[in-house]
């Protein structure tokens, strides 16, 4: 069951974004469970006792534009998937720091609807790389902690270090680099040296010139000459996604 | 008496003040001396301190020659320097370290010649000797010869400025080697010169000239082969600003068309608007001037950011598209944060023309330009619809325009403009459509990394 908000003040545009949904959603076999609002104030209510997977979201609204309510989710450090739906083909928008799932435009969802049905198989990957983590730290207490959550992971003996952005000093998990590194592969956690792990999705920069990436933390990692490359084309592959 | 205040005047007024002079002079003639009042005075106050160590220590050293005066030569230059001239403690460090390769140089070849061609003994000129007084002489005439030599050499064409680090190395390395290869030369003269006969000496000596014409041949190769690639390149860009220009020049007209064509349009319309008002049918004329507003407003704006130059490059190119049946869609941030307009335009213009080449040729005509910002990311993603499958045909994306000369060169832009701001570069295909995408971080220590200046027409 995958769980979708739409939030679009105008219903005739909700239900033609939910009617594409239906359609595409049902091609590929999964059942979803929609709910439209019209208003922010509606979404932010549901939000409190309901757990979204994505979030539809038109971009020019008259009380509170889609930008500012991103960015509201944001400081609330919702990870929740946000795909923008925009009306007018030509639109600008200003600059923003959310980084959004998807745009999509008025001809993407009623012409090209093999955009929708991309954007659709992303989320449902997506939703499969969503794996939660039990971790624990210094003094024994366990955490959940999701694998969109993850910095970068430190081999350490016989433990495995997670930086994440739950705590401020790594999380442990007794575990073998080399055992986990094909599965944490699956999960865009990849290999760029000995002794680390480091998620795509936090990087900042992939600094060729001195081999070495920046994360979205600031932290500074080395890459080994031996994973360069796998490390190089993941990055590649992820900036594909986010356009 | 007399004699006794000649010998000083000569071995402390002439000698060490030419010795200074030469040792100083090239700090000063390339890198400019420190801005302030004091330079004068404090020269002279310098120059005196100088005097008065050398003098207090003359039983250890000797001014002319011997390794006591390495270190004298290379502390009092670098002293000088940092005190006195501007530039950096690297480029200070440079010079006074050639000056006094150089003058060592010369005063062992210098020592050594005259022992050979006067068949002197080299205590002799090393003595209180009438030979040692000229020789001295000489040897600072060299110096400053080679001192002012030097100052020229850097100084006139800035050519230090102009040769690449490569190159740079190549003249230091080789210049290293041919001075340790003089200095075992010399060394071999000095410790066997008794057992050699006049002819092997004569060798030597024409070795040692070999060396230095070597150095001088190389220096100056490396600097003519060192331009005449500058020029090239500059050719190059000048190439590629003239197939920007003409590139300009047709979309205009075809602006023009576009403009002539509106007018055209209008007149009619106007005529129609006129009978449709005349004969009461107001429903239709109003619903005429919606329909008509639409077509004018899908006309030429796709997309409104804050960079005029961008919008003019992106809008002038998309019309042009557009005019040719292309299906063009846009969606842009409004600000590019600090990314260079010029650097902009050429890498969106190339990527764009690219792009929009390869959409007419194929069959579903459909072009798309998207720049879009994240928390960490601006990345711009240029995509065109494709017949057939670029990345296998011709996987390095060369040009496949006839003219490959002036053509080709627009990737080589887009690709030096990612290096320029560490920006990733990456291109696939998928479904039929061909993706180019540049993808600029937010990191703002290292948007200046590397120096780079493209050529302004």
């Amino acid at each position: 069951m995958y769980k979708v908000a739409i939030l679009d003040d105008s219903p005739e545009d909700s239900e033609e974004i939910l009617y594409h949904l239906t359609n595409t959603f049902s091609e590929i076999h999964v059942r979803i469970k929609a709910s439209c609002f019209t208003k922010s104030e509606e979404f932010f209510k549901a939000l409190k006792n309901n757990e979204f997977d994505v979030l539809f979201l038109d971009i020019v609204m008259p009380e509170q534009n889609g930008f500012e309510i991103a960015k509201k989710l944001r400081d609330m450090k919702n990870e929740l998937y946000i795909i923008f739906v925009t009306h007018h083909n030509d639109l600008v928008y200003d600059s923003f720091d959310y980084a959004p799932f998807q745009f999509l435009t008025k001809d993407d969802l009623y012409k090209e609807t093999y955009l929708l049905k991309k954007t659709v198989t992303r989320l449902i990957d997506h939703k499969k790389k969503d794996v939660i983590f039990e971790l624990f730290d210094e003094s024994k207490d366990t955490f959940e902690v999701s694998s969109r959550e993850i910095y970068y992971i430190e081999n350490d003996k016989h433990y495995l270090n997670y930086y994440t952005s739950v705590s401020d000093h790594p999380l442990r998990e007794r575990a073998n680099i080399s055992e986990r590194e094909e599965y944490l592969k699956s999960l865009d956690i990849v290999r760029i040296h000995r002794k680390y792990l480091v998620n795509i999705k936090s990087i900042r920069l992939l600094d060729n010139q001195y081999d070495q990436v920046i994360l979205k933390n600031g932290t500074k990692l080395p890459i080994s000459r031996t994973y360069k490359k796998q490390t190089e084309m993941a990055y590649k592959i992820h900036i594909r996604t986010t356009v | 008496m007399l004699a006794k205040i000649l010998s000083f005047l000569y071995e402390y007024v002439l000698i060490n003040g030419c010795f200074m002079l030469t040792v100083t002079l090239p700090s000063y003639g390339i890198l400019g001396a420190k801005k302030g009042r004091f330079f004068t005075p404090g020269t002279i106050i310098f120059y005196i301190s100088v005097w008065i160590v050398s003098y207090l220590f003359y039983d250890i050293a000797s001014t002319v020659s011997g390794f006591v005066s390495i270190f004298e030569g290379m502390a009092t230059a670098l002293i000088y320097s940092f005190i006195f001239c501007k530039g950096s403690a690297f480029q200070k460090l440079i010079i006074s370290f050639l000056t006094n390769l150089i003058m060592i140089l010369i005063s062992y070849i210098s020592m050594y010649t005259q022992t050979i061609l006067f068949s002197v003994p080299v205590e002799e000129i090393m003595g209180n000797t009438p030979t040692h007084y000229i020789s001295c002489i000489v040897v600072n005439a060299i110096y400053l010869l080679a001192a002012y030599l030097l100052i020229k050499i850097v100084n006139k064409k800035h050519i230090i400025s102009k040769i690449k680090r490569t190159e740079l190395i190549a003249i230091v390395i080789s210049f290293i080697i041919s001075s340790i290869t003089s200095a075992i030369v010399l060394s071999i003269f000095y410790r066997y010169s008794e057992q050699f006969t006049f002819a092997v000496k004569i060798y030597l000596i024409a070795c040692l000239v070999a060396i230095i014409l070597f150095n001088i041949l190389l220096y100056y190769f490396i600097y003519r082969i060192s331009m005449q690639n500058r020029i090239e390149s500059e050719n190059e860009m000048l190439k590629i600003e003239n197939e920007y220009r003409e590139k300009h020049y047709e979309e205009i007209k075809v602006q023009h068309e576009q403009i002539r064509k509106l007018r055209h349009d209008s007149k009619s319309s106007l005529s129609v608007l006129r009978s449709l008002i005349i004969s009461g049918k107001t429903d239709k004329a109003i619903e005429f001037i919606d329909k008509s507003a639409e077509e004018i407003g899908k006309i030429n704006t796709f997309i409104k950011t804050n960079n005029d130059i961008v919008n003019a490059v992106v809008n002038t190119k998309l019309s042009a598209a557009q005019a040719a049946g292309i299906k063009v869609t846009a969606l842009s941030v409004s600000d590019f944060g600090d990314i260079d307009s010029y650097d902009l335009c050429h890498l969106i213009g190339n990527l764009l023309d690219n792009a929009v080449c390869a959409a007419k040729q194929s069959d579903e005509k459909k072009l798309g330009f998207k720049a879009i910002q994240s928390e960490s990311r601006l990345t711009i993603q240029i995509s065109n619809s494709i017949d057939n499958s670029v990345t296998k045909s011709n996987p390095g994306l060369l040009t496949t325009k006839n003219d490959k000369l002036s053509h080709g060169l627009g990737l080589k832009i887009v690709k030096d403009i990612a290096d320029k701001y560490n920006a990733s570069t990456d291109f696939y295909e998928k479904d039929n459509e061909f993706n180019f995408i540049i993808s600029f971080a937010f990191v703002p220590s290292l948007t200046n990394v590397k120096t780079y200046k493209l050529q302004q027409a």
